[in-house]
């Protein structure tokens, strides 16, 4: 490693400018062949997308010949790694590590007289690895264009006037008392149902009761009547939260409305 | 019966008020039986309105699911300081298997990592599914059933497309076979497509980029294939 091949940075003084740190130091060159010192390892492993995308770093920036590799020094450097690899990403660094057997396989097999017979199957070894790079670059190429492209949340925006639009019951009409007491005998009937219900003896005020009402209905929207009913409170609790409705409905802060007879009743506060 | 601008208003009203685009069948729809415009009538409409915001600072554009109003790309800096928000950004890695889904599609998460030589992350993969813009389209009939998955219509409204076939080429395969000559490499050609593989349309080669005759699903107009949701206006000349 006595060549500096190739200057990360224009100045390499200006160390501090350079992508890639090691040990809070400028990594001032790319290793020779694929080198990978340990300490820059775990840095190379993020800031590339896997062997090709090295590869392909390697390719364009020091026009290496990829297929002149000392096959035994890269295996052996790759090798010293292994542990380290496992430490760290093992996931990238099993493909970091496939790659530098390919290429090993590779060297190999160019070193191999070919045979002279059956020329025409006998691919160049390197095809199928150039082929990969190839395809990778197309489509790293296609993933830099998707990202330039103008996009929603970055350079659109949808351009369009909101309108409020509170779903809920559109047709206000008065309910039937009927229906309030048929709403209320449902809510008995299934408190009743629980027939082994210990009532704890507790103290309901229709006082609290109605400012509690009042809470739920502030801020305007519509509240399903029977929200009001809690069965586990037992009759004693229905009857108190019937009566809070009432009074409330009496004293005009609160509106009690239905859609058509058979539809769930709503109620509402009256100020908004 | 409802006069042309009256119809007009009322298209430029549901644009605007919409937050999601609206498809020419989803403005027909909203008219009376009687009143709703002709497909060609509609289409002269939204033409006419997309040149009536020609030079503005919003544009009406045909995306994926039908059009909707938009903000000029050049603004998109001050609009941004406006709303003191940073726009998402997205890992290489994310797009790279976003790019490769899109052209390949439909593949399988084992297509993916063959082109980027790496395992595609569980994390980007939720992630692209919970953005909405992949979806799993079925399974290959090979052992093991691994999951096809494809691009959505809401990818397709997020990077401003009106069809998968607006995608801009990819790049030219010799690009690297050049390469492939500086290093006195011998390059076979380009393998077919393998048998495990027929039977699902290549969408990254050139000859389906040519095939953008196509209409897209939902907007029942041709598009055309190279300008990228202009504006519609641009569209017309």
């Amino acid at each position: 490693m006595t060549e500096q091949p190739d200057q990360l940075t224009a100045d390499p003084k200006q160390g501090q400018q350079s992508p890639v740190l090691v040990a809070g130091e400028a990594l001032q060159s790319w290793p020779e062949d694929l080198y990978i010192p340990p300490d820059a390892l775990e840095v190379i492993l993020e800031a590339f997308q896997g062997p090709l995308d090295l590869l392909l770093y390697l390719i364009r920036k020091q026009n290496i010949d990829i297929l002149d590799i000392p096959v035994a020094e890269i295996t052996r450097q790759y090798m010293e790694y292994v542990e380290l690899m496992r430490r760290l990403h093992l996931d990238l660094a099993a493909e970091y590590l496939v790659m530098a057997a390919m290429l090993a396989e590779i060297k190999s097999r160019m070193l191999l007289p070919r045979p002279e017979i059956e020329d025409e199957d006998a691919e160049d070894p390197r095809a199928a690895l150039v082929r990969r790079l190839q395809e990778y670059e197309r489509f790293r190429g296609a993933a830099e264009q998707l990202d330039s492209r103008p996009r929603l949340e970055r350079d659109l925006y949808i351009a369009y006037a909101r309108i409020d639009d509170p779903d809920p019951p559109k047709i206000e009409s008065l309910v039937d008392l009927n229906d309030l007491v048929e709403a209320m005998r449902a809510a008995m009937l299934s408190a009743h149902r629980r027939k082994h219900l210990q009532l704890v003896p507790e103290t309901f005020s229709v006082r609290d009761r109605m400012s509690r009402i009042m809470d739920r209905v502030r801020s305007g929207e519509y509240v399903d009547l029977m929200d009001f009913f809690d069965p586990d409170e037992g009759r004693m609790g229905l009857v108190v939260s019937f009566i809070a409705v009432l009074e409330l409905v009496r004293d005009g802060v609160l509106i009690v409305i239905q859609n058509d007879p058979s539809a769930p009743i709503h109620v509402k506060s009256k100020e908004r | 019966m409802k006069n042309k601008t009256e119809i007009s208003n009322t298209v430029e009203a549901a644009l605007f008020s919409a937050e999601e685009p609206l498809s020419t069948k989803d403005l027909r729809g909203m008219f009376k039986p009687e009143d709703a415009p002709a497909t060609d009538e509609l289409n002269a409409i939204l033409d006419q309105l997309a040149s009536d915001y020609h030079g503005r600072g919003i544009e009406l554009v045909s995306v994926a699911n039908g059009y909707r109003f938009q903000t000029q790309v050049q603004y998109a800096s001050a609009l941004r300081r406006l709303r003191e928000s940073r726009p998402p950004r997205y890992s290489r890695a994310l797009l790279e298997t976003l790019a490769i889904i899109a052209y390949r599609q439909p593949v399988t998460r084992g297509d993916v990592e063959e082109v980027r030589g790496v395992a595609v992350s569980t994390d980007i993969m939720r992630a692209l599914l919970e953005r909405g813009w992949v979806r799993q389209m079925g399974e290959r009939e090979v052992p093991g059933r691994p999951a096809l998955y494809g691009t959505t219509t809401d990818f397709l409204e997020y990077f401003n497309l009106a069809s998968i076939q607006q995608l801009p080429e990819l790049a030219d395969q010799r690009e690297l076979a050049e390469i492939a000559k500086d290093l006195n490499i011998l390059l076979p050609e380009p393998r077919q497509t393998s048998s495990e593989e027929a039977g699902l349309a290549e969408r990254d080669s050139e000859e389906s980029i040519d095939s953008d005759e196509n209409t897209v699903a939902d907007v029942d107009r041709p598009i055309d294939s190279d300008t990228s949701t202009q504006p519609v206006a641009d569209r017309i000349g």
